[in-house]
């Protein structure tokens, strides 16, 4: 066998081991996508039902994939009912929610510039009362372990509250505060200049509505923009906190 | 010749080489975002006393990374408006483990599904009573990779859960028409909005119907308007909404506000409002709350430009004098 041919065969060898490798890779993510209409995945301890069973004196009956029959469901030995009045026809439905980045990186905050940065939320009902997503902060911005902070912001003016957005433009004014664009948004958002501060958990303050909707919802979406500023004399440091975003459907 | 043979095979085996080892070794440098998807996002159930019964949610990670969730169980009530679910502090449902459900966290894998199941354990004795909940599912903030100032995101989705106690069916008759929101003058050339608010004095939710219909001071229909199926919780208020086509069974309905434009207006006219049992009832047509309302219709700017003129004319034939 020449040179020429084997170089040839080796070659076409590492060829097809490439191809393979590539093939393999695809048919591994199609086996892992087990869906079904019908299926369920289970998870260990997720399932707070194992172990039950059932006695002469109760029967544990499930509600899933149960369709109702007549205007309030089946009735009959068990113990439950499905559905109430029209709700039923259309219950089974799904609500999404999707937030497009968990990690806002404000940079390094210096005296005299803003830090920003931002995401999108998108949210998808077919229920016929909608939603509405709110969003508080943990704690203002905060070098943790320590008690320097960054105070939420109160604006150019000191108007803006967590229900109020006002201008905050200003960048020698510290704070700490957000923006949202978009889809179904509060009406005091005028535009990207209006800033508005997260309500501190850590303070009892009620979390307030960025987004809502009392209709069928579909691929609704916002951008949510987060500026600081740090005044002089505030600690250098990487201040943090958590921003929590809970998407509740209507009924 | 044969040399560029040589070239082009060893060309191609070097982009074969290279999308192997894509293949092998995808890009995973991506945002870090949360895509989760709850079934269902509301559910209405009625229990019977003495019973168990399980109910499973369904969550699916849609997402590329890794979630890992903690359910938590909140009452909820209602705006009095819409149907907007004002979560509060906990929750005081006594049928369920919360202990065992708020210890339940679970990491769902990227496009995966997991389901959460409630057992509900209502004993002979419980009071009949409605519990509106919500079945919060909380990710945990993922880990600081940054070495600059952060705010790290979490998500939360809910599904709905109104849990009705009772040994029977409950219908709601007990419906009081509360207002319409419309003022007394309206312009004869503009939209004309109504907003009818109702309030459920029974402990039970219940599906709204009936209709709307406008008449003139001859009792000649103007506008009529189908009320859509709306849900009012139990002791609760709700602001109504039309039915933007006739309501079919097999056909999602769709809710519009209650707005008409006509080309005129003017005098006196009628609002009558007119609920009826749910529409999936077996006495649809039961009238169970009936009441009316009035608005007088007038040109308001065409008065206000002749009064006007008329002051000015006077203020003229003083000032000439």
């Amino acid at each position: 066998m020449s040179t020429r041919t084997l170089t040839r065969i080796i070659l076409s060898s590492l060829c097809l081991l490439c191809l393979t490798a590539f093939s393999w890779r695809i048919s591994e993510v199609q086996a892992e996508r087990l869906e079904s209409d019908s299926y369920v995945i289970q998870f260990g301890n997720f399932n707070v039902t194992s172990g039950e069973k059932s006695s002469s004196n109760y029967n544990v009956t499930d509600t899933v994939g149960q369709t109702a029959a007549g205007a309030f469901g089946e009735y009959g030995t068990s113990g439950y009912f499905v559905g109430a009045g029209f709700q039923y026809i259309y219950q089974i439905k799904t609500f999404s929610f999707i937030i497009s980045d968990l990690t806002m990186d404000l940079g390094e905050l210096t005296d005299g510039a803003f830090g920003t940065d931002n995401h999108t939320l998108e949210i998808t009902t077919r229920g016929a009362g909608g939603y509405t997503i709110y969003a508080y902060e943990q704690h203002p911005l905060r070098i943790p372990t320590t008690s320097y902070i960054i105070n939420d912001t109160t604006c150019d003016a000191g108007t803006c509250t967590t229900s109020a957005a006002s201008i905050w433009t200003n960048p020698s004014i510290d704070g700490f505060g957000f923006n949202i664009q978009g889809d179904d948004i509060p009406t005091d958002f005028v535009n990207n200049t209006y800033f508005r501060p997260f309500a501190n958990d850590e303070a009892a303050a009620t979390m307030q509505p960025v987004m809502s909707s009392s209709n069928i919802a579909l691929q609704r979406t916002s951008t949510v923009t987060y500026q600081a500023a740090k005044a002089g004399d505030t600690a250098a440091g990487q201040f943090q906190t958590a921003v929590v975003y809970v998407a509740v459907p209507g009924y | 010749m044969n040399k560029k043979r040589t070239q082009k095979f060893i060309s191609a085996l070097a982009l074969s080489v290279v999308l192997g080892l894509v293949s092998l070794y995808p890009n995973s440098v991506s945002a870090q975002g949360f895509n989760l998807t709850v079934t269902p996002e509301v559910h209405y159930m009625r229990i019977k006393p003495g019973s168990k019964i399980r109910h499973t949610i369904t969550l699916e990670n849609k997402g590329d990374v890794a979630l890992t969730v903690t359910p938590t169980i909140y009452d909820f009530e209602a705006d009095g408006e819409s149907g907007r679910a004002i979560l509060k502090s906990a929750t005081t449902f006594p049928y369920l483990d919360l202990e065992h459900i708020q210890n339940s966290s679970l990491t769902i894998p990227p496009h995966k599904r997991a389901q959460l199941g409630l057992l509900f354990s209502v004993p002979e004795d419980a009071p009949e009573k409605e519990y509106p909940l919500t079945v919060l599912f909380k990710s945990e903030p993922v880990q600081s990779q940054t070495e600059t100032s952060q705010s790290q995101l979490v998500g939360a989705i809910g599904s709905n859960l109104i849990v009705l106690i009772s040994q029977d069916e409950q219908t709601s008759d007990l419906i009081n028409i509360d207002s319409i929101s419309i003022p007394f003058f309206v312009d004869s050339f503009k939209k004309v909005t109504l907003q009818p608010k109702i309030k459920n004095n029974h402990f039970a939710a219940t599906n709204t119907a009936g209709t709307v219909i406008v008449k003139n001071m001859f009792n000649t229909e103007v506008a009529r308007f189908n009320i859509f199926p709306d849900t009012i919780l139990g002791y609760s208020s709700r602001i109504l909404r039309a039915l933007k086509t006739e309501f079919q069974p097999d056909i999602e309905p769709e809710a519009v506000p209650f707005a008409f434009k006509p080309s005129f207006l003017l005098g006196l006219y009628t609002v009558e409002v007119s609920i009826t049992a749910p529409y999936t009832s077996a006495y649809s047509d039961e009238v169970i709350a009936f009441d009316t309302f009035t608005f007088f219709a007038v040109p308001i700017i065409p008065i206000l430009v002749g009064l006007l003129g008329i002051v000015s004319a006077i203020g003229y034939v003083i000032y000439k004098k």
